[in-house]
């Protein structure tokens, strides 16, 4: 039976017997407690009936204990009573002979009264100074009784919280099979292609549940993956086309034999140019990948920033006032942080490079590179800024995926890929990178952890 | 100039071969590794050119085995891994410039030019001369026809490269990686720009051009184009 394998049933099954357990252990202590305190009642009971005789009858007069016992046999039924003389003989009894033994004791015998049936009786012997024997005893069939009554009662408890764990055992294990079963059937459903199929929540937030939110999530994020992927394989495929069949019309040309030599020389450096870019696309998707396995944090070393930034500042200064934006800079000192440096400067030359590429004439750029403590530890952010026309906040997201275009004809150059290499890099030293509104223009923000810095 | 290319890749090397030998080299092939260290140690040579991933033994020790024994011979080293690092390894091994495949012929031969000029540059000279520049590696000035010019830091870099490499093609990513230290190209005119400025400078009145733009493949500092 498939429930018998259940790990949940299994641990019912041992907390049940771990349960029964406890309660026999229970059951014994109490059995024993109470029949030793009933044992005890009777010993002191019996014993003070013994003294109480004495008393009555005086010490030295055996006539006056005959007839004391006598008439206690008379007046108290289920007290036994023996009284022998010094010779041996029984002056008075209800319950046959005893040998003189003296001290508490069990006997079993069949007194006359009880009608021929043998009942076990527990009392007291004594000597007294006469040399008569006197024995007093008390029937032990209530403690019997009550002996068995206990334990038909932990009988019952036992069986009872078998059958209560057997049950919820079922119970609990069903459930939980139950909604496993939905997640494993929700899977299947998933692998059989129904990508957009979700585990259903109970809303009740228990493991199950966060269990199932999680799944979702994941599913979510696999999803997203799958449809990036696609989006950017069907990006790869159209940047490729476009100036693969402009080659091919360029290369057509050429063949054509009313050509001028500097006619089919200008075809060609098209035709050049044209597979120059997509070697470019290509070269940028295997950087990101090789980027993105990890290899290359073998070639981190101490790197100083805010030389590695004012250098790179210094050199596009002049191209930003060629393309006439203007660049500036401020920053610390030094900032020295453990990383790659020539990934680490390609990155900042990209965010520069966008902010001149992507904004009009007369746009002020301003980059800055200071140490703060923040959330990540000691962390040198870089911001590149600008008062340019900026990007929509609903974008944001999107300019990071790779091959995006804020342009949707792809007319523009570059190849949608310089801030999925941004994003790349950024991750490798451990960083984020985000955009924010510059009010106007846009604000580039990246955080770097500065590492282990030696010194 | 004798060169020995050391190249598995047969298309290539015969595109390599062909191109050099037509521009007046006289180049040997080898494919095998092992077999191209002795063979570049039998005999001089004026450049060696050798792949990165070599059967038998690859191009990085070939290098350094050679440089054991000889210190002197430029050698480029040719590669189809594209990663940043791969420079630094080829120059850290014993190359002198490095150029990852799939590369233009102009950008291979233009670089062959500039490394024959190497030992040129290890010479005694502390003045550049070009039509009338003249420019001082001592004091680190420049004059155009006795006239000083002021250079910043990153403009004489620039200079100075061209004069070294006078009357050869110069082509972007040579000036990106050995004035700028880029190990990437741009995506802005950065190197047009940083051109033009210097340019703008050093330029006189009714005086020649000395900065030349090949289309589609450099530049060459000459008095005569």
């Amino acid at each position: 039976m498939r429930i018998l394998r259940m790990t949940s049933f299994r641990s019912t099954l041992l907390y049940a017997a771990t349960f029964l357990l406890s309660v026999s252990a229970l059951a014994w202590t109490v059995i024993w407690f109470v029949d030793s305190s009933v044992a005890q009642q009777i010993d002191t009971t019996v014993a003070n009936e013994v003294s109480e005789i004495q008393a009555d009858a005086g010490v030295i007069n055996p006539a006056a204990v005959m007839r004391v016992v006598a008439g206690m046999i008379e007046h108290s039924p289920g007290t036994y009573y023996l009284l022998e003389n010094g010779s041996g003989h029984t002056v008075a009894s209800n319950m046959g002979q005893l040998d003189r033994t003296t001290g508490i004791r069990e006997v079993s015998l069949a007194p006359r009264t009880s009608g021929g049936q043998r009942i076990r009786i527990r009392g007291k012997g004594v000597i007294l100074p006469d040399g008569c024997f006197l024995f007093v005893g008390m029937s032990v069939q209530e403690r019997t009784q009550m002996r068995e009554a206990l334990v038909h009662l932990f009988l019952w408890v036992g069986l009872i919280t078998i059958l209560l764990a057997l049950a919820t055992g079922f119970v609990v294990s069903g459930q939980i099979l139950r909604r496993i079963e939905t997640i494993s059937q929700t899977s299947r459903r998933i692998m059989s292609g129904n990508l957009h199929e979700r585990i259903t929540l109970r809303g009740v937030e228990d493991e199950f549940d966060h269990l199932a939110v999680s799944l979702n999530q994941m599913l979510d994020r696999i999803q997203e993956l799958m449809v990036g992927l696609q989006q950017v394989s069907s990006n790869i495929a159209h940047d490729l086309r476009t100036p693969l069949t402009r080659l091919c019309h360029k290369l057509e040309a050429v063949k054509r034999r009313d050509l001028t030599n500097d006619e089919m020389h200008e075809f060609l450096d098209g035709a050049t140019g044209d597979a120059n870019a997509m070697l470019e696309t290509f070269s940028a998707l295997l950087r990101i990948a090789q980027i993105e396995s990890g290899k290359q944090r073998s070639h981190f070393a101490p790197v100083d920033l805010a030389a590695l930034v004012g250098v790179l500042v210094d050199g596009y200064q002049v191209v930003a006032e060629a393309e006439g934006r203007k660049l500036t800079y401020t920053g610390g000192r030094r900032l020295d942080m453990v990383g790659d440096e020539q990934l680490l400067m390609q990155l900042v030359a990209n965010l520069i490079d966008n902010a001149i590429a992507h904004t009009p004439e007369g746009t002020q750029i301003h980059v800055s590179a200071y140490r703060w403590s923040s959330e990540l530890g000691e962390i040198i952010r870089v911001t590149v800024a600008d008062n340019g026309p900026g990007i929509p906040k609903a974008r944001h997201q999107d300019v990071m995926k790779r091959f995006f275009r804020l342009d949707a004809s792809r007319s523009s150059r570059g190849n949608g890929l310089g801030l999925s290499l941004v994003q790349a890099i950024t991750n490798l030293h451990a960083g984020t990178f985000c955009l924010e509104d510059n009010q106007p223009g846009l604000r580039c923000i990246l955080d770097l952890p500065i590492g282990d810095v030696p010194g | 100039m004798k060169i020995l290319l050391v190249e598995d890749d047969q298309e290539t090397a015969d595109y390599v071969t062909k191109a050099l030998s037509g521009e007046g080299h006289m180049v040997a092939c080898i494919a095998d590794g092992a077999e191209a260290l002795d063979r570049s140690l039998a005999e001089p040579w004026d450049m060696l050119i050798v792949d990165r991933m070599l059967p038998e033994l690859d191009g990085l020790t070939l290098i350094k085995e050679f440089r054991k024994q000889d210190t002197a011979t430029p050698i480029l080293v040719l590669t189809t891994m594209s990663g940043v690092h791969d420079r630094v390894e080829g120059l850290n091994a014993g190359g002198d410039d490095y150029l990852s495949k799939p590369f233009a012929m102009v950008e291979l031969s233009a670089r062959v030019q500039a490394l024959s000029r190497r030992p040129l540059r290890i010479g005694p000279d502390t003045v550049l001369r070009l039509a009338d520049i003249e420019m001082d590696l001592i004091s680190r000035t420049v004059k155009r026809c006795g006239a000083p010019i002021v250079l910043q830091h990153r403009e004489f870099q620039l200079l100075e490269y061209f004069l070294r490499n006078a009357n050869s093609l110069v082509t972007r990513t040579m000036l990106l990686e050995q004035v700028f230290g880029f190990s990437f190209v741009p995506r802005t005119n950065f190197i047009e720009s940083h051109i033009s400025r210097l340019r703008n400078k050093i330029s006189r009145p009714g005086g020649p051009e000395l900065i030349h733009t090949i289309r589609g493949s450099g530049y060459i500092a000459s008095t005569s184009l």
